[in-house]
């Protein structure tokens, strides 16, 4: 394993590499004045910040903390921002390339906007089910109704998207998945105004 | 429907045809300058006086003609489309 210091001036250089692109993109967009230039730019951008961010946030922790630490917050933070930043970037370089590649054939750019937005829903699932999952663990010890409707509103909520990736194709599960979603939203509007209630 | 596709010409790739045709030929007269680049008398005109405004081309009598010629400005030009459309062709893209 490489020393953390190491690590982070390996990802300064990625993210310094990653920002000479944009720049570059800037100036051929400069030049041709062509739009899809600008895409380069923010995407290229996202990820060098992004890189040089998060290596910053790595020897912050490891300078101000007195032994090596392998996970802080900081750097939790700068992996956070990092691929939100990735996820973001990547989308846009896709995006791109679909409405290249895959204009005029239009079954292969819904199958390809389709994937993109399959995987979307599969991650928001997943982080939804992990909330919902860790306001569970609480009401288990709290037993608190509150924190059973924010559960159940997480849970619907990931349904809703569940059900997004399911019937994608057809459309035939879209009333189901704003069904769904009206109902996690009410549960929390429920959770609200017992909240409110509270003398 | 028609089979064939018409594929989209970015201003710049109209501009970077015409200095292409006129660079070919050293020097070259209106009519085989639309047949070189593709481009119909109107769109043509608009596009010469463009470039003549801009510093790319220079009009020249030449017998009972006029011809046009690349500047040096336009050489720097071709010189920097060529960049920009490699850049956007690395990405397997194209203008």
């Amino acid at each position: 394993m490489f020393h953390p210091v190491l690590d982070a001036f390996f990802e300064m250089v990625s993210g310094g590499i990653a920002i000479v692109i944009a720049y570059e993109a800037a100036k051929a967009r400069s030049f041709s004045k062509e739009s899809i230039f600008l895409s380069f730019e923010i995407s290229f951008a996202l990820l060098g910040a992004s890189s040089v961010l998060r290596a910053l946030l790595v020897l912050f922790t490891v300078f101000t903390a007195r032994q090596v630490p392998l996970v802080g917050p900081f750097s939790i933070l700068g992996d956070l921002v990092q691929a939100c930043a990735g996820m973001l970037a990547y989308a846009i370089l896709l995006w791109v390339q679909m409405k290249s590649h895959l204009a005029g054939t239009s079954i292969l750019l819904q199958v390809g906007f389709g994937l993109m937005v399959l995987s979307f829903n599969a991650l928001n699932v997943f982080m939804l089910l992990a909330i919902a999952t860790l306001v569970f663990v609480r009401f288990l010890r709290d037993r608190n109704a509150n924190q059973a409707l924010v559960v159940l509103g997480f849970l619907l909520l990931a349904f809703s998207h569940l059900s997004n990736m399911v019937g994608y194709s057809g459309g035939f599960l879209l009333p189901v998945e704003n069904v769904l979603r009206l109902a996690g939203y009410l549960s929390l509007l429920a959770m609200l105004m017992r909240v409110r209630r509270v003398p | 429907m028609s089979g064939a596709t018409k594929r989209y010409r970015s201003s710049i790739s109209i501009i970077a045809d015409i200095l292409n045709s006129i660079k070919e030929e050293e020097k070259i007269g209106k009519t085989r300058l639309m047949q070189k680049a593709n481009l119909p008398t109107d769109r043509m005109q608009g596009r010469l006086d463009e470039l003549i405004a801009l510093g790319l081309i220079s009009e020249e009598p030449e017998d009972d003609r006029k011809v046009f010629r690349l500047t040096e400005k336009a050489y720097e030009f071709l010189r920097e489309y060529e960049r920009t459309r490699m850049f956007l062709n690395a990405f397997g893209l194209e203008f």
